[in-house]
């Protein structure tokens, strides 16, 4: 696992080193010359691409956006930090009243500057507006919090206070239209249901030796899963449909994996689960042609398949150094056979060029 | 030299070069095409995602080659393991080589896992053969990686080739003597700009390729060696380097010989590049001038530490917050060539993805801590996306 870990960023940097550094550079006009004059192009399409390129226009707009978030991060870090030690002085309530006025303030912002709802994809009325929707409710959600820690308002009922997060989280989210606040309210979902599913610490911070963690997290992945196949079929903000595949499958494997590391004695029906799922994901991943999800889906199913390989092997009558051998050689045909399957499912995908 | 068809690389540069044309509705569906059929450059490169699968797996492959073979000499040879990878490398160096001109493959995962492999148990084998001093190390590895990046027009052989290089004058230098010690950061430097003036000039390499062949490479060139005069003179990295290397001691507050002058480029440097940037629209110039900033600042702070740190960031986010809301409301026209507007050309669909991710992982903290309490918001997080 972390040698994948650590391979996954070389290969995405070798894959598309420009879209992920988004560098947009000039339109080479020399070349596109040359192409007129070999009379590919017309004499007014390079007019036209001239004229482009004369206009164009050096946009700062992902700067500016990268300043922002980092401005905001930045902020309410200092000023969390700062609270929490000059609490003595300032007092509970003053700040209770100060974090509900702002993200009073913040809501208030947006329901006036919002486009009117539509179950379709909503445009951001202007550069601030998501930026605000998602202070105002990260101040809800610390205002919840701070409430429950300093006054226990919810008493011993801890679920309730990532509950009522969660649901302001997937109501701001489908209301406004925020793809952010919606992974927000997934992640708090999950939290709420004692997991940790962010991207970098899914991994890390959960205990996948406990059957009721393994259990949930299960769950979870297909409820998310068929949130997401729900929201693509009835076209109810469609374009959520991804976030939900992503987080879905991402827990659905690692919890199967997880099931069949964890319950021995079982760990086939686990893998049999799996194998269902990875079925399905193929089908799904060529009707919408996923590049993303027939990766994705491959590298997992691959480490499962390998589990249980060596599981047979270790567990063969005379196990030895043919055993191990045995094992090389999977590892080594089972590549090339995967490395053949990609292959073949690129061509499949072809047509069409989505993440 | 290279190993790709460079008639096809060069098909390749000109169909990109049609294909932005035609997203941006300046070229016709009908000229777009004529000119892919002149060009046709037949390649095999996959999507990007599943390059990413296709590299993993033969990482396997090969990691398991690679034992099955140890495993079989293991009992008859004791200690031919240089031997052994110098072998393995080489079936590699021909794998990659039949997999480029029989089955066209051109950055498809395969042949840069098998380049990586196949130049990382070269260089073991002739370490575990030689055992080579830092000196001839360094040489060993420029040797490598500047042929596999001629050869291969690689980029991460550009990096280590630009290294290699580095740490060959480096440990020259100091081998040289004291006086040389003390200049070393200024030969770094030397070295990184002129590193930059060979990105960046049109030299005969660049134009004669017509930027198809090595344009990449001499791309990335350019941004490591931007960093690199950077890093080169950072009062951090020679104030703590020369403790280490030069065995100084230096208490706190001590500084170094030159401090001041090396003072005046970590705060400098960062400030032109982006003049540069912003004078030139030259985008690496301007993000190079972002990140070098953050480094700036960190640098500072690390000295100077006259605030507490909170007070610190809270206002360095405030003052982020209010520029950039200047910036945005200033650039609602545009200004001297400068717009706020995204540019159109690439699908944005996919970074509001990754940035939705992004914002779960570094805000979700916030939430998550209910339980063990208000604790003070966690920042940070390092924005790593890690999945998308």
């Amino acid at each position: 696992m972390p040698l994948i870990n650590s391979c996954i960023p070389v290969a995405i940097w070798n894959g598309e080193f420009e879209i992920i550094l988004l560098l947009l550079l000039h339109m080479d006009i020399s070349l596109l010359a040359r192409l007129q004059k070999e009379g590919l192009i017309s004499e007014d399409s390079l007019n036209r691409i001239r004229e482009k390129e004369a206009n164009r226009l050096f946009s700062l707009h992902w700067e500016i956006r990268l300043v922002l978030y980092l401005g905001i991060m930045l902020f309410s870090g200092g000023l969390g930090v700062l609270i929490y030690k000059n609490i003595d002085t300032i007092g509970h309530q003053v700040i209770l009243g100060l974090i509900a006025l702002t993200s009073a303030g913040c809501y208030y912002y947006c329901f006036r500057n919002k486009k009117p709802y539509s179950p379709l994809k909503v445009e951001a009325p202007n550069a601030f507006f998501d930026y605000v929707l998602l202070l105002a409710s990260l101040l809800m959600v610390s205002f919840i919090g701070y409430l429950q820690f300093q006054y226990a308002v919810f008493g011993q009922r801890f679920g309730l206070a990532t509950f009522i997060p969660m649901i302001i989280f997937f109501i701001t989210a489908y209301y406004f239209d925020h793809l952010g606040v919606l992974s927000l309210g997934i992640t708090n979902l999950a939290a709420w249901l004692g997991l940790t599913v962010t991207p970098a610490r899914l991994l890390a911070d959960n205990d996948f030796n406990s059957t009721a963690i393994i259990i949930t997290a299960f769950l979870l992945g297909i409820i998310l899963l068929t949130a997401g196949q729900v929201t693509l079929q009835k076209a109810f903000k469609k374009h959520f449909a991804f976030t939900y595949t992503n987080f879905g499958m991402h827990i659905f494997y690692v919890s199967t994996l997880a099931g069949m590391f964890h319950f021995e004695a079982i760990y086939l029906l686990w893998f049999v689960a799996l194998t269902v799922g990875s079925y399905l994901f193929y089908q799904k991943a060529l009707r919408e042609k996923s590049f993303y999800i027939i990766v994705v889906s491959a590298i997992y199913s691959y480490i499962a398949l390998s589990y249980v390989v060596i599981q047979l092997l270790t567990h063969l009558h005379h196990f030895d150094l043919g055993a191990i051998y045995l094992g090389f050689i999977y590892f080594i045909i089972s590549g090339i056979l995967f490395i053949i399957f990609l292959m073949r499912s690129n061509k499949k995908l072809k047509s069409n060029d989505r993440l | 030299m290279i190993a790709y068809s460079a008639q096809w690389l060069k098909d390749l540069s000109v169909v990109k070069a049609g294909r932005e044309a035609f997203d941006e509705h300046l070229i016709s569906r009908e000229e777009l095409s004529a000119i892919e059929n002149r060009y046709p450059g037949k390649f095999y490169t996959p999507h990007f995602i599943i390059r990413i699968g296709l590299f993993l797996l033969t990482l396997v492959i090969l990691l398991f080659s690679f034992g099955l073979l140890a495993l079989l000499f293991m009992s008859n040879i004791e200690n031919a393991y240089s031997g052994l990878m110098m072998f393995f490398s080489i079936v590699c160096f021909v794998a990659l080589e039949v997999l480029i001109n029989r089955k066209k493959h051109f950055r498809s995962g395969v042949d840069e896992a098998l380049l990586y492999v196949a130049s990382l148990l070269l260089f073991l084998s002739i370490f575990f053969i030689i055992h080579p001093s830092n000196l001839v190390s360094a040489g060993i590895v420029f040797i490598i990686s500047i042929f596999s990046a001629m050869r291969y027009a690689d980029r991460l052989m550009v990096l280590l080739a630009y290294l290699s290089l580095g740490g060959m004058l480096f440990f020259t230098a100091i081998e040289i003597g004291s006086l040389m010690k003390q200049v070393v950061p200024f030969l770094l430097l030397i070295y990184s700009m002129l590193c930059y003036l060979l990105s960046s000039r049109k030299n005969e390499l660049n134009v004669s390729f017509a930027s198809a062949v090595y344009a990449h490479c001499f791309q990335f060139l350019k941004i490591i060696s931007l960093l690199g005069v950077y890093i080169s003179v950072n009062f951090w990295v020679v104030r703590e380097l020369s403790n280490i290397m030069f065995n100084l001691h230096l208490q706190a507050g001590q500084t170094i010989p030159f401090g001041w002058l090396f003072w005046i480029s970590t705060l400098m440097i960062p400030a032109l590049y982006i003049f540069i940037g912003l004078r030139k629209k030259d985008r690496i110039f301007l993000r190079i001038g972002m990140l070098l900033v953050a480094a700036m600042m960190i640098t500072i702070r690390y000295y100077y530490p006259v605030y507490a740190i909170e007070w610190w960031i809270g206002l360095a986010g405030l003052l982020m917050i209010l520029s950039s809301w200047f910036l945005i409301r200033y650039l609602q026209i545009p200004r001297n060539g400068f717009t706020d507007q995204q540019d159109h050309r690439k699908s944005h669909e996919d970074a509001m993805q990754v940035e939705s991710l992004v914002i779960a992982e570094t805000f979700s903290g916030t939430a998550g801590t209910v339980e063990q309490g208000f604790g003070g918001g966690s920042f940070g997080g390092g924005g790593s996306t890690g999945t998308f």
